[in-house]
């Protein structure tokens, strides 16, 4: 009886270096990337049930909040209206001059022969008066003055122009200057 | 037959390769299904967790502050602070003013002139006062009368009796007697209150010290006359049931 030989071992066929890698990497690779899979979306499922119950419990805080502060609209508007008005009050206020301790200053310039017949203070706190003296004695006390509201920092720049010497032996004369911003508030 | 024991052969022989893509492929799959919606979620929560909780503590200091005020008190000094600073030009209330600082002053208002433009509401006529949405009404005033009553009547505008003036020019005319012939020129104002009021979570507007000094002065003001309400049940208003 003859024998036959049946080879059952299959021809190991010579693989491509880079399938060689690949068998090697492959498995790593997509161990590595179920594991990290895993691991991320385990973590994002505990994160998410951790903190959807406050991020709704906020929610809800949240809507019961606006519907307290809409139950109390009017007191809010009347207040917003209050204090807007109040404020825009207190803004023109501070625009305000107050004018009368600066003319107290200006008429304590006078005397019995010194008379100021005119006072101008203009938008830019420059002030103009127009004095009449009696006598040169007269107008010599009214420099006097001046000079020592100067020292006293109540004047500052102050100018005289146009001295006229009238037919009564007076004389009308124009004085400038600037006053202390301390006699405007 | 051959065919098929060549494919199982080739199956065998990349069935690690072939487990291993497909394995990445299902994660891969996975990934964009699940994974990607799951920490754009979770990205979401803390996000927006950070600004709900930023968001109740702002409500909250909101809702207790308003529960907290006293709306009669606010309510009042709102009405009396139209009499101040009006929604309108409104110059009967201005010429009241001048009245009541007359009286109350001692001097004499010998002129009042104040520019009320255009009656209709057009707005390029309107000119704002600077930094200020209020709008101004030139105005002048010649009052004739001494120092004292002078200041009264500076004194009396700057405490809100009335309409509220500046005046920024002044022109005195000194006839030799104790009289003064003043023209104080300046201007009165009037403010249309904001349309809205902001949304719902927008803080509620604090005063500053010298604010709430003015608060308590207007507060200190007699309501407007129209604005007074008659108790009706204190009135006899007949029987109340007919067949009695």
């Amino acid at each position: 009886m003859a024998k036959h030989s049946v080879n059952l071992v299959i021809k190991k066929e010579n693989e491509l270096p880079v399938v060689k890698k690949l068998r090697l990497l492959l498995p790593i690779f997509s161990a590595v990337s179920l594991f990290i899979f895993v691991i991320l979306f385990l973590s994002s499922i505990i994160y998410i049930n951790k903190n959807n119950s406050e991020y709704n419990s906020l929610r809800l805080q949240i809507d019961n909040l606006e519907k307290r502060i809409s139950a109390n609209k009017n007191a809010e508007g009347i207040y917003i209206l209050t204090v807007s008005r109040v404020k825009t009050i207190d803004q023109l206020s501070n625009g305000n001059k107050k004018f009368i301790s600066l003319l107290s200053e200006i008429l304590k310039l006078q005397s019995s022969g010194v008379l100021i017949s005119q006072t101008n203070i203009d938008k830019k706190n420059s002030v103009t008066v127009s004095v009449t003296a009696s006598s040169a004695a007269s107008l010599d006390e009214f420099a006097t003055k001046l000079l020592n509201a100067d020292a006293a920092k109540l004047f500052s720049d102050i100018k005289t122009s146009g001295i006229v010497r009238d037919k009564n032996a007076g004389y009308l004369l124009s004085v400038s200057f600037k006053p202390s911003t301390s006699l405007l508030e | 037959m051959k065919t098929k024991f060549d494919y199982l052969s080739y199956l065998h022989q990349y069935e690690i390769l072939i487990a291993s893509s497909g394995v990445l492929m299902i994660v891969i799959v996975l990934t964009f299904n699940m994974l990607l919606p799951n920490l754009n979620h979770a990205n979401q929560i803390y996000a927006q967790g950070q600004d709900l909780k930023k968001k109740v503590e702002l409500l909250t200091q909101k809702d207790s502050s308003l529960t907290s005020l006293n709306y009669q008190f606010y309510k009042d000094v709102f009405l009396k602070s139209s009499q101040i600073l009006p929604e309108n030009k409104d110059y009967v209330s201005l010429i009241g003013t001048f009245d009541l600082l007359e009286k109350q002053s001692g001097i004499t208002i010998v002129r009042t002139d104040f520019q009320l433009g255009v009656v209709s509401t057009s707005s390029a006529t309107l000119q704002r006062a600077a930094g200020t949405a209020a709008f101004m009404i030139p105005i002048s005033v010649e009052v004739m009368g001494n120092l004292e009553g002078l200041r009264k009547f500076l004194d009396l505008v700057s405490n809100y009796n009335g309409r509220l003036m500046t005046f920024d020019e002044v022109t005195v005319n000194n006839k030799q007697s104790d009289t003064l012939d003043v023209v104080l020129s300046g201007r009165a104002f009037f403010y249309i209150l904001p349309g809205t009021l902001g949304s719902i979570d927008s803080p509620l507007p604090k005063l500053e010290k010298s604010q709430d000094a003015i608060l308590q002065k207007i507060n200190l003001l007699s309501l407007p006359q129209d604005t007074v309400t008659v108790d009706l049940d204190k009135n006899s208003i007949g029987k109340k049931n007919l067949f009695q």
